[in-house]
């Protein structure tokens, strides 16, 4: 009889090359996670991947259990003393980064890998819920290729090199059907890839609920892209026009102007839009984590869920927690407000009990130089403009207490806040009534698709002064000082451009052409894929001529894909069926099946006699029974011409064979 | 009836054969003490029509066995000793010329035997080995410029020092391809070794034939016939398939190494009395049929045989 050397450890670790291989998988798929992730999150994980991948260069053995459950613990315990739960989007996506590293190593067999590839495709998943950007779903298809290549690898005999094209051309072939899904699924409302629980807990840049003097001015900084418009009649209005309204401040304490909830108390703002200057325009805004909706000055309504605010500004019902479309009608004339409650008149014209004494006794010196408010208001612009007043991202300090009159009379250098809030407090000491309006002013064009982009740099402050007869009207005393900033954007208007972002300087070199081409590229993603919601999928149907059939092409959509899931579920049963469709294979796995299932499994190198006969000198009353089994399947797998007898001999007895019914004990 | 008859007949010349495998291996188990594995496994390369090559430092027995196996077979049996002067026509022949017959006469060399020991195979120049070797693969020499058959059966069993001694000329991987098995024999025993050192001192008798060529050849025909069904084939092909996979060896097993496998493996099945082979057939094969032909790359302690063993799939399921 033959006797097979199977003297080595087992079960053994993978091939070096596989390892090596799953190890750079899971390596590239993690990539950017370390980007985002807290550092000392990023340098375990980096420091788990490089031991793995030195471990599997040099053909080390996989650790114990031991070590492996210490690991596995530690890693848990960090993640919880770290972020103090396990749930959640960055503690969940740093657990399953570390996690992952460590299911390197005790991967061992086929199924192992299925599974470590498996969530390695979920931890693909997950950088969207960091960044839905273009480039980051191009990063995601190459990942995509690459874990579906390590599919094919672990699966099949087949060279890397062809689990390469063999991934692509899978791809491929699942593109038409993933388009497909992707136009007539059904699309949920609200955002798919932001998880609840960590909304606000991410730095967001753009307007905010308070202004004091430097929030906007540190915003002038950053050039991200606040909104991006797209008329579709028309143009954008002249520079001078261009103002977004974002929120209203009604009061100012504490050097600080707050919009605060009890404005909420004002009746709505009463708007008469002039009928022949009304704009429409498409409106695409990134997550603010406010539910405020920009739109020109001032606007009308939208077409997205909101309500008119005292302030005239439109809040949307929900935070807006990820990119949004909407059309926005606004008026360019308009009379906001033409009789003003004595409730707004009053918080309008409400400051501090003290403070700022200087301001005061200014204003109120105008005031009895004046005959009516519009003097006053042209007193106080005509200041700003004779007076030695600097614009600035970089102004001096001023005290906290006595902001006003420090910039006022002191320091003179500014920015569009400090103006706008400055003024704001003059008219109010003076006794008109004010409030300070936030939001954009300006835009530029896309160089590539017709639409416009509005940066955070292009942050602004203003005020607005409630006249009789005319309702608010806006007043911006930046403009006085600055007028350039109002044509020209902050570059124009600084003389100490260093600080602004390159985006929002004024020469236009190769490297911005490259960038407002990029932006183009990522405005046409943001309008075709990420903003494809209900509506949009509504629209896009209606001009196929399929719009009454929404519903019924949802549906049908729906069952397809359910009965594509059922199809592959019947497919891969059948298969199974059809691989154990001979009755001795089965009956031989079900004899191995039971087998496993007492603590017998076959090792895959043992053949069937060589397992027949471990287990026979393991469990001896199970020897004479097994041993025809095996002595059975022999002859019928590998011995020439077995007769059918043979086969229902065989299975017969497998059949039978029970390894837990309870036997003699042998003499 | 006549099938009934020719079955019977079969069992019957099954077991001759049994009997007769059963008999060699005892005579050689006289001359190579305590290593029935290794006797089974150059009787095997014999069966198998292939050559063997025995890799083991000095004097463990690498002759004794080679002898031992030409005398139980009833071989024609001759020795060369491989030196680093020796000249491929000292071991293929040369012709003289005879002054009685006034013309050349071949003198043949000593690779006209049944059984060839090359001992000491590494020892001799690159020229003179593959001259060798070219005879081991062909079956034939050619010699000033006529083409002799060297006649059926015909093993070469060739001894080398392991590759580090000094002096030594490595064979290259394609001449070890040429060789079907590579064993090794390792010191004897405790228990052996004594009774090798209580034993005579003199040089033991010859063995007494048990077989001769013609049994010989009939059992090589009937290794040749032993069953191997498609559950082995496919076993071989994963094998063979996983052997080339890249990143796992140097080089993967050729196609003359599956079928080298496949016959030492129905070599096997005959040693083992079956008429069909086993994955475990394959498997006791394995290490002396590939560890020759492979490197892994990753110069670990394992054997190329064991991760092909550890790694591939016995039972296709």
């Amino acid at each position: 009889m033959s006797r097979a050397a199977t003297t080595a450890s087992w079960p053994p670790a993978p091939a070096r090359g596989q390892r090596l291989r799953l190890t750079g998988c899971l390596a590239l798929v993690a990539l950017p996670h370390l980007f985002h992730l807290p550092p000392w999150v990023s340098a375990i994980a980096a420091t788990l991947l490089v031991w793995q991948a030195q471990a599997a260069w040099r053909s080390r053995p996989l650790p114990g259990r031991l070590i492996r459950f210490a690991l596995a613990a530690a890693a848990l315990g960090s993640v919880l003393a770290g972020f103090g739960r396990i749930s959640g989007q960055e503690a969940g996506v740093s657990l399953l980064v570390m996690l992952l590293a460590l299911k390197l190593c005790e991967i061992r067999s086929h199924r192992d890998a299925m599974v470590f590839l498996s969530l390695t495709a979920f931890l693909l998943i997950t950088q969207f819920l960091f960044s839905q950007s273009l480039a980051m779903a191009v990063y995601l298809v190459i990942g995509t290729w690459l874990i579906t290549a390590a599919f094919i690898d672990v699966s099949s005999e087949i060279a890397p090199t062809g689990a390469f094209t063999h991934s692509a051309r899978l791809l491929l072939q699942a593109l038409p059907v993933a388009a497909l899904l992707f136009v007539l699924f059904p699309r949920v409302p609200g955002p798919l890839w932001g998880l609840p629980s960590d909304a606000g807990a991410r730095a967001t840049t753009g307007l905010s609920e308070r202004m004091s003097p430097g929030s906007i001015s540190s915003l002038a900084t950053s050039d991200a892209v606040a909104l991006r418009v797209r008329f579709p009649a028309g143009d954008m209005p002249p520079a001078p026009a261009r103002y977004w309204r974002g929120p209203v401040f009604w009061d100012f304490d504490d050097g600080t102007w707050r919009g605060s909830p009890a404005a909420d108390a004002l009746p709505a703002a009463d708007i008469r839009p002039v009928a022949d200057a009304i704009v429409r325009a498409d409106i695409t805004l990134e997550a603010t984590r406010h539910p405020w909706l920009i739109a020109l000055d001032v606007p009308l309504g939208t077409d997205h869920r909101s309500r008119m605010s005292p302030g005239a500004t439109l809040y949307a019902e929900d935070d807006i927690d990820e990119r949004i479309r909407y059309h926005a009608r606004s008026a360019l004339a308009y009379r906001l407000d033409p009789r003003l409650g004595a409730a707004a008149r009053e918080r309008a014209t409400r400051l501090p009990a003290g403070g700022n004494p200087r301001a005061r006794a200014t204003a109120r010196r105008w005031r009895t130089q004046a005959d009516a408010p519009q003097g006053i208001v042209d007193r106080a612009l005509t200041h700003f403009r004779e007076h030695p007043f600097h614009y600035t991202l970089s102004p001096a300090r001023t005290g906290r207490d006595s902001s006003i009159d420090d910039f006022l009379f002191e320091t003179r250098e500014g920015f569009c806040e400090h103006y706008a809030g400055a003024f704001t407090f003059l008219m109010r000491a003076a006794g008109v009534p004010a409030r300070v309006v936030t939001g954009y002013q300006g835009g530029e064009r896309a160089l590539v698709g017709d639409y416009w982009v509005v940066r955070n740099s292009d942050a602004h402050a203003w005020s607005e002064v409630w006249l009789d007869g005319r309702g608010w009207v806006r007043v911006d005393p930046t403009a006085a000082v600055a007028p350039g900033r109002i044509e020209a954007g902050v570059a124009g208007s600084l003389s100490d451009s260093q600080a602004l972002p390159y985006m929002a300087r004024a020469d236009e070199g190769a490297w911005y052409r490259m960038q407002m081409l990029w932006d183009g590229v990522n405005a046409a993603w943001n309008r075709w894929f990420l903003a494809y919601g209900p509506q949009q999928q509504q629209r896009l149907l209606e001009r196929i001529g399929l719009g009454g059939l929404r519903g019924a092409l949802v549906a049908l959509t729906f069952g397809v894909a359910v009965l594509l899931g059922l199809l592959a579920l019947w497919l891969g049963w059948r298969m199974r069926q059809r691989r154990a469709a001979d009755p001795v294979t089965r009956q031989w796995q079900r004899v191995c099946d039971r087998l496993a299932a007492i603590g017998y499994p076959r090792a895959r190198h043992e053949g069937p006699q060589a397992y027949g006969a471990r287990v026979a000198r393991a469990r001896p009353d199970l020897a004479d029974e097994l041993g025809a089994i095996v002595a059975g399947y022999i002859r019928l797998c590998y011995a020439a011409n077995p007769g059918s007898a043979d086969t229902q001999a065989f299975v017969a007895r497998a059949a039978a064979f029970d390894p837990r019914r309870p036997r003699k004990p042998r003499d | 009836m006549s099938a009934g008859d020719t079955a019977a007949r079969a069992a019957q010349r099954d077991d001759a054969t049994t009997d007769g495998l059963q008999r060699v291996r005892e005579a050689l188990a006289t001359r190579v003490l305590g290593k029935p594995r290794q006797i089974d496994q150059a009787l095997a390369c014999v069966l198998a029509e292939g050559h063997l090559l025995i890799e083991d430092v000095p004097g463990v027995g690498k002759t004794t066995l080679a002898h031992g196996l030409a005398q139980a077979l009833g071989l024609s049996f001759s020795r060369v000793q491989f030196t680093s002067d020796l000249l491929p026509s000292d071991i293929l022949g040369v012709s003289v010329f005879d002054r009685n017959a006034a013309d050349f006469r071949f003198t043949p060399g000593p690779i006209f035997a049944q059984m060839v020991l090359a001992d000491e195979i590494n020892r001799a120049s690159p020229r003179t080995q593959s001259a060798l070797l070219e005879a081991m693969a062909e079956g034939q020499v050619t010699i000033e410029g006529r083409t002799r058959d060297l006649g059926r059966p015909f093993t070469v069993i060739a001894t080398q020092n392991p590759v580090d001694q000094s002096g030594t000329f490595n064979l290259p991987d394609s001449q070890l391809d040429r060789f079907l098995m590579r064993i090794t024999l390792g010191y004897p025993p405790l228990g052996e070794e004594k009774r090798l050192l209580a034993g005579r001192t003199e040089r033991a008798e010859p063995l007494a034939p048990v077989i001769d060529a013609a049994v010989l050849a009939q059992w090589q025909r009937a290794v040749a016939a032993v069953t191997t069904r498609d559950a082995v084939l496919d076993y071989l092909l994963r094998l063979l398939r996983f052997s080339r996979r890249e990143g796992v060896f140097v080089q993967g097993l050729s196609p003359r190494a599956g079928l080298a496998l496949r016959r030492a493996a129905q070599a096997w099945a005959l040693l083992s009395a079956r008429d069909f082979v086993l994955p475990e057939d394959v498997q006791a094969v394995l290490p002396a049929v590939v560890d020759h032909r492979l490197t892994a790359t990753d110069g670990g302690d394992r054997t190329p045989s064991t991760i092909l063993l550890e790694q591939v799939d016995a039972i296709a399921g």
